[in-house]
């Protein structure tokens, strides 16, 4: 079990506001849309609050925390 | 003496009191007590003005009508009244608006729009450099020169045609588009869009957004003559009226809180959040508009398919249940969900192109100017129609 943040494309509009303000969590692709980096490491503290601040910033609340079986 | 039948219920008339009309001199010079007040007592008043439409101001209706775009329509249009011709991707939903969109996001992506910061900033420093600091209107002396160059620019049209442009963009944004003015500058607008684009499809392709639609295919087939025109159309509108109004509130702003310039200048990271805060602040398309395409029972309303709905983008932006004093722009705003972008499909596309365009033109102000101030606050003025465009707002200042 692995904790990993998550964009959803279908939510997803491209405002940019998560790699604008958490550039270490997340980058754009080439039209603009958010794309969550690799490697991002959720049990690190300062990490984890910075997803959170991104969950909360995304303007069309794409952006979530999510377990998965890795 | 009251007689029997009367009616004594406490509700007074709400819709009657408010009636909203946005082109009226209250809604564009000062419409946030009013908005505050049809926040908290009619979320969702009915207005007779233009034919009758409903009018919604709360942050989070907002939000839900934005994203809600099978029940509120932009395929028949975005204003109340209607613009005399169809705006494209502007005026159709998903699934076709997604392909546009697919056309349109990649050339104004942070990437492509970080290309142009050399030629942005000098283009910023030389109408700084041309100002007269003893007295000029900061919007229309610097902000609207620097800003609807760089959306020509962009766009892909000669600098010379900026006062055309403008000029018919003006007419078509703040009137009711029924009158002969709005008429021609409609006609004459749209002749131009079109000879251009004809003119343009028999040259030399160019780095902007006029050649990417001479060559444009939507799912496999060319762009008509007509939907590349429309395309044109929306990009000039947006490229015009909207960035210049957050540009000019931002130095107005700076200009009366010299403390936030201090803090910006000592720490310029605050621009991540200030800049999204000054869109924020002034929403420059204040208003949105959309058609029902089914009954919803919406906020105790019960609205009907076909009518309209503007949509109080600036109202939500102001609203005190989503961000606390929000009538103050705080540079450090976090978190700063806000709709000035708009939410949903029809976000703003040229987003990105817009925060650079304000930065850049704080940056390059603050860096020639020692002090600024506004000489005349009775002399700020708004135009409004759905935008609420700053266009005049004077100052002083020394340069460093």
């Amino acid at each position: 079990m692995k904790q990993k943040v998550r964009i959803d494309p279908a939510l997803c509009e491209g405002h940019g506001r998560c790699y604008a303000l958490c550039p270490d969590l997340f980058t754009d692709d080439e039209s603009g849309y958010g794309v969550v980096r690799d490697g991002i490491d959720l049990s690190t503290p300062t990490v984890l609050a910075s997803a959170q601040s991104a969950i909360a910033i995304c303007p069309e609340s794409a952006i979530s925390i999510v377990t998965t079986d890795e | 003496l009251l007689v029997w039948g009367d009616d004594v219920s406490a509700e007074p008339a709400l819709d009657e009191l408010f009636n909203y009309d946005h082109r009226s001199s209250k809604a564009i010079v000062s419409p946030f007590d009013l908005w505050k007040q049809m926040r908290r007592e009619c979320p969702v008043s009915h207005s007779d003005a233009y034919g009758g439409f409903w009018f919604t101001t709360r942050y989070d209706d907002v939000k839900s009508v934005l994203a809600d775009w099978q029940n509120f329509s932009s395929a028949q249009g975005a204003t109340i009244p209607n613009m005399p011709f169809r705006f494209l991707p502007q005026h159709m939903d998903p699934p076709l608006h997604r392909s546009y969109r697919a056309l349109l996001n990649p050339p104004l992506s942070p990437r492509e729009v970080r290309r142009f910061e050399g030629w942005m900033r000098e283009l910023a420093r030389k109408y700084v450099r041309e100002l007269d600091v003893d007295g000029f209107d900061v919007c229309q002396d610097y902000v609207y020169q620097y800003a609807q160059r760089v959306a020509l620019r962009v766009i892909g049209f000669d600098a010379g045609d900026i006062e055309r442009l403008y000029h018919w963009t003006e007419v078509l944004a703040i009137s009711d588009r029924q009158d002969e003015s709005s008429l021609r500058a409609s006609a004459e607008l749209g002749q131009f869009l079109s000879d251009i684009l004809v003119q343009r499809a028999a040259e030399e392709r160019r780095d902007d957004l006029i050649s990417l639609l001479v060559d444009a295919e939507i799912d496999g087939a060319p762009l008509t003559a007509e939907q590349a025109q429309s395309v044109l159309a929306l990009l000039t509108f947006g490229g015009l009226h909207t960035t210049s109004t957050a540009l000019a509130t931002a130095l107005v702003w700076l200009a009366d809180h010299p403390e936030d310039r201090a803090r910006l200048e000592r720490d310029p990271s605050l621009y991540d959040t200030a800049i999204d805060e000054f869109v924020r602040f002034s929403s420059p398309v204040a208003h949105i508009a959309r058609t029902m395409t089914a009954d919803v029972e919406f906020e105790g309303r019960e609205l009907k398919e076909g009518d309209k709905v503007l949509i109080g983008i600036l109202s939500a932006d102001r609203d005190e249940t989503e961000f606390a004093d929000p009538d103050i722009a705080q540079l450090d705003r976090s978190p700063n969900r806000h709709v000035g972008f708009g939410v949903g499909p029809h976000r703003c596309v040229g987003a990105h192109l817009a925060r650079q365009t304000i930065q850049i033109g704080i940056e390059e102000f603050l860096q020639a100017m020692a002090k600024f101030s506004i000489t005349d606050h009775h002399a700020i003025r708004f135009t409004g129609g759905e935008g609420r465009d700053l266009v005049n707002a004077p100052m002083k200042g020394t340069r460093r």
